[in-house]
């Protein structure tokens, strides 16, 4: 990384200033608050998200920090629960004084973060929920997104699927709002494309055996056997579909995958058709290499979509308020409306920029196959990066009106 | 310093004047929690759980059961604060008030299941019977929201127009809290002096005596567990307001087991002891996990120190050095 | 009806689990009367033990030494925190299991990882019994799960009522101090049957981890089904236990069949039916929990 001489100086003064002033320099940081579960189930996506913020902390204060203040990074476990986030946010704000959140992982409880922060009139980053509703029905003013939505997810993998593989499908979702939606996405696209849905089985959260469904799924004879299972219950889901041999009778597929389930995978159930959101191997984008190379050598690991929506929450929150010139909320969102992330921040081919009327990053979707690559953590073959404004439904369909107070 | 008299459970008077002083200290405590750097909510928080594991303690403290599963009284009134202030009425005081009768209904149903058992079986019928409470929130999406929890209600202004207070703010809703809690001090103040909480600790103490004397024990241990959880449901309703949503892992059995650590961390034989339980829990809680990631490991590793060397609680400590 | 075949053979597996995890939880509680929340936590850090061994010992071995190395672990736990409340409130022992759970949830977290870790199954095991047959769901894994699970439940059983040990354990669970009278230790059989309870978690630990995946919160969706098990079989019936767990297995795989979301309330039906007609469970012994 090169630095200019200006930028050089400001770092010295700035490093010399905090040595001698100590105590009074550090309260002059600038506080950011991120909420996300660090314990329970959903404790390795949160944990990832950290450290691609930490990291990004360390960036941005590298460069001069924010308004020629250093940033600073408080971290909360929710455990993945609404109450605990929601009094942790609460911890942050009112007793850390944090001027902007992030977080968290949970859709559930990231609705319930974007409430909170809003309550305090503070701009939030959704580092990790996909729930449609987050940009859509349930958007505000204060809240960003950055992961994809259901939606995106089934628009990019929708086509892909019915050119290669055909267009009977059958689906497996996880029952609760984020599966449903996810069912009702990709319905809707295989039946634009001609196609249709043979069957579709919403399974609870949390099950541990999937034979009865994956059986069904097996009679109805589908070209396509969508799985939106999350976690723990994707680990279990794979597992039993190579047990019973389905990969060998139908594509196996889905909407969003992590990097975190599919490590937990022996390399005979690392199989299916997905879109990652985000992947550390992107040969045509130099910023990529640079980027994974220094997080391996501070994590001792590859960064996941998780770790890389940390870190641009981290950037975009910098870029926007330095934009801004202003730590006012409102005006920091304003500022990020249309904020268009630089390469080495977007980490990914097509331009990435947040959208003005509902706050959705246009984040790319990317399409691939899930394989045991030469590096043993390269796990994915990325086929396609569908821009983000081309998977993202239109503004004045995701049902969303930002309105600032 | 007469710390541990605060603390005795026997004391036959309905109200002392350290009752008082206790309830004028925690009118104080935002002004406290904000000069040591803290925040209200806090507070709130402290509050809300310590007035769950009080109801908790009638029946553990006094009445001699462990129950497992107060957790689903709990969540059952945060549902019901909830779904009330959602698609019923607009007035924060009487969703709160309905999580009473919820409570003592649900209790009822399950007590008639387990007022026959002892000791350890308590506490497993109970643990499993409250964890259908959990699926029943978790799975029916229709009505609950399912694992996102359930949204879209906010806690309401007290009063008619006019005479109108707004509970938006953090410190409006601590007083708020802290008036229900205090009521619900009294009447369990109130019912463990009268008679029937006198004959709650015959039916720990010695209940083959008790049933030799004429006491139905078991209607009496099922009045025991419904008060109980009527309490803990209010404190149910109180949590969902506080933070305007309600989730399943209220009810999940974890969650029980924080009360019941709250009871006896504090002292389960002290009337306030799951009050101090619930401060000590929340705040080591709080201290912990803003320090490491690891925080459920020194958590329970306390937990465990806890139960080996103190096993009268905070308040039975103090008390023996009396 | 193969349908219905194939529903049972799963609700089996899955009962197998269930059914480990309850009989290792009755035999502490009969002996100890230590209801051990910490179960859950002692079948994942079985399977993470197993996990460790698997590059050296290979699938079998690590099997059973990961197993026997969690109960020697727990045999140390019981003496040093565990025994110390066995003549105390029952209270404190249910709340230093739960804080036990705690730690071995993130002692797991700390020392593996957060991210699950991949649990091969033996090649050989990998497939169906009868590829390309209408029987194909019969996987050999499934198969195993079911024949090692029970196979190991009537050597415990044969155990308990063949040898001499087994012998003590089952009168220390009649009345422990006619036996201590006698001039019994009791003590370590109540250390033994602890690690033995422990034992039986941790096997169910790595048979599952081979089936649903390995996690530092796996053991969450199996503790609950298997107290309900230890109920319907019956408290203080060990054959019950296993028997129940089977049974709680069966019928939420049935249900499972008809809608996936039945499958949890399913349990808690059979729960309420049993307990309805026989309040003591189905082999529960009468007086025994009063």
């Amino acid at each position: 990384m090169r630095y200019t001489r200006r930028q050089v100086i400001r770092l010295g003064t700035a490093s010399a200033a905090f040595l001698i002033l100590g105590e009074a320099q550090q309260r002059e940081t600038l506080r950011v608050g991120l909420v996300d579960p660090l314990s329970g189930v959903y404790a390795a996506l949160g944990r990832s998200e950290l450290e691609g913020a930490r990291m990004a902390v360390d960036d941005v204060n590298l460069k001069g920090g924010v308004l020629g203040r250093r940033l600073e990074l408080l971290a909360e476990d929710s455990a993945a629960k609404t109450d605990v986030g929601v009094q942790k946010l609460r911890k942050l704000v009112e007793r850390d004084r944090v001027q902007f959140t992030l977080g968290e992982v949970s859709s559930g409880v990231s609705l319930a973060l974007s409430q909170a922060a809003a309550e305090y009139k503070l701009t939030h980053i959704v580092t990790g929920g996909h729930a449609d509703d987050i940009t859509g029905k349930s958007c505000r003013w204060n809240t960003f997104r950055i992961p994809t939505s259901g939606s995106m997810e089934a628009n990019a993998i929708g086509k892909f699927l019915a050119d290669r593989f055909g267009k009977a499908w059958y689906i497996i979702t996880p029952d609760y709002a984020y599966g449903w939606s996810l069912q009702e996405a990709f319905t809707r696209v295989v039946e634009r494309l001609g196609g249709r849905v043979l069957g579709a089985d919403r399974v609870p959260l949390g099950t541990s055996d999937y034979s009865a469904v994956l059986l069904k799924a097996q009679r109805a004879k589908p070209d396509v056997l969508l799985t939106f299972q999350a976690g723990d219950d994707a680990v279990a889901i794979l597992k039993q579909i190579v047990q019973f041999g389905l990969e060998k009778q139908m594509a196996v597929a889905g909407g969003l995958q992590e990097w975190e389930n599919i490590a937990a995978l022996p390399k005979e159930a690392r199989i299916g058709w997905w879109t990652f959101e985000w992947y550390w191997l992107q040969p045509d984008v130099p910023e990529v290499k640079v980027f994974a190379d220094r997080y391996r050598r501070r994590y001792r690991k590859v960064p996941t979509a998780r770790s890389w929506f940390g870190y641009a929450a981290i950037w975009s929150l910098a870029l926007a308020i330095n934009k801004a010139k202003s730590l006012d909320s409102i005006k920091v969102a304003q500022a990020l409306e249309g904020l268009e992330l630089p390469r080495n921040v977007a980490l990914q081919p097509h331009r990435v920029y947040y959208r003005k009327e509902d706050h959705q990053l246009t984040t790319g979707v990317f399409v691939g196959r899930v394989r045991q690559g030469q590096d043993p953590d390269d796990l994915f073959e990325v086929m396609r990066v569908v821009p983000g404004e081309e998977a993202a439904p239109l503004p004045a369909e995701t049902g969303c009106r930002i309105v600032y107070p | 310093m007469k710390v541990a008299a605060w603390f005795s459970y026997t004391q036959g008077r309905w109200i002392t004047s350290r009752d008082l002083a206790l309830f004028a200290l925690l009118l104080l405590l935002p002004w406290g929690l904000k000069a040591v750097g803290s925040y209200t909510a806090l507070g709130t928080y402290i509050l809300v759980w310590g007035l769950a594991a009080m109801g908790l303690n009638l029946l553990i403290g006094y009445a001699g059961r462990v129950s497992f599963g107060h957790a689903a009284f709990l969540g059952l009134g945060a549902y019901t604060a909830g779904l009330m202030l959602k698609h019923a009425t607009h007035d924060t005081l009487l969703a709160t008030l309905a999580a009473l009768p919820v409570g003592a209904l649900a209790a009822l149903v399950l007590g008639n299941l387990v007022v026959r058992l002892k000791g350890i079986y308590f506490a497993t019928f109970t643990i499993v019977f409250s964890q259908l409470f959990y699926f029943v929130a978790f799975q029916w999406n229709e009505l609950t929201g399912g694992d996102d929890g359930l949204r879209g209600f906010a806690r309401q202004g007290l009063g008619p127009p006019g005479l109108h207070l707004d509970l938006n703010a953090s410190e409006a809703y601590y007083y708020f809290v802290w008036a229900v809690f205090v009521l619900s001090v009294l009447a369990l103040r109130w019912i463990v002096t009268s008679p029937l909480g006198r004959s709650f600790l015959a039916l720990r103490e010695n209940p083959i005596r008790a049933r030799f004397l004429g006491m139905n024990v078991e209607r009496r241990l099922l009045v025991a567990f419904a008060l109980s959880a009527s309490f803990t449901a209010l404190a149910g309703a109180l949590l969902a307001q506080l933070i305007n949503f309600a989730q399943p892992s209220m009810l999940h059995w974890t969650t029980s087991g924080e009360l019941v650590m709250m009871a006896f961390l504090g002292g389960r034989w002290a009337f306030y002891g799951p009050l101090l339980g619930a401060a000590l829990f929340r705040i080591m809680e709080e201290v912990l996990s803003s320090r490491t990631e690891n925080w459920m490991l020194f958590l329970g590793i306390l937990f465990i120190l806890a139960v080996l060397f103190f096993p009268r609680g905070i308040a039975g400590f103090l008390g023996r050095r009396e | 009806m193969e349908l219905l075949l194939f529903q049972l053979m799963n609700g089996a597996v899955v009962g197998v689990f269930y059914g480990l995890m309850a009989l290792g939880l009755a035999l502490i509680l009969s002996l100890t009367r230590v209801i051990n929340l910490a179960h859950g936590g002692f079948l994942v850090l079985g399977a993470y033990l197993a996990y460790t061994l698997l590059p050296h010992l290979g699938f079998w071995g690590s099997l059973i030494l990961g197993a026997a190395l969690l109960a020697l672990l727990a045999a140390g736990l019981e003496r040093l925190v565990i025994r110390p409340l066995y003549r105390r409130d029952p209270l404190e022992s249910l709340l230093l299991t739960f804080g036990l759970a705690l730690v071995l949830e993130e002692a797991v977290r700390m020392i593996w990882g957060p991210v699950g870790v991949p649990f091969p199954i033996p090649q050989a095991l990998g497939s169906p019994l009868f590829p390309g047959t209408p029987l194909f769901f019969l996987s050999k894994y499934r198969v195993f799960i079911i024949l090692v699970g029970s196979g190991l439940v009537l050597l415990l059983f044969l155990f308990l009522s063949r040898t001499r040990l087994g012998l003590y354990i089952r009168a220390a669970a009649q009345d422990n101090e006619t036996l201590s009278a006698l001039g019994t230790n009791v003590w370590s059989l109540y250390t033994l049957s602890f690690a033995l309870g422990v034992f039986l978690a941790g096997l169910a630990g790595v048979l599952a981890a081979g089936q649903l995946g390995l996690s530092p919160t796996m053991g969450n969706s199996l503790l609950m089904p298997s107290f309900v098990a230890l109920i319907v079989g019956g408290v203080g019936s060990l054959g019950g236990a296993f028997l129940g767990g089977i049974l709680v297995g069966m019928v939420s795989g049935l249900a499972g069949q008809f809608a996936a979301a039945a499958s949890e309330f399913s349990v808690y039906l059979l729960l309420a039916l049993v307990l309805l007609f026989r309040p003591r469970g189905l082999f529960g012994q009468e007086g025994f929990f009063e």
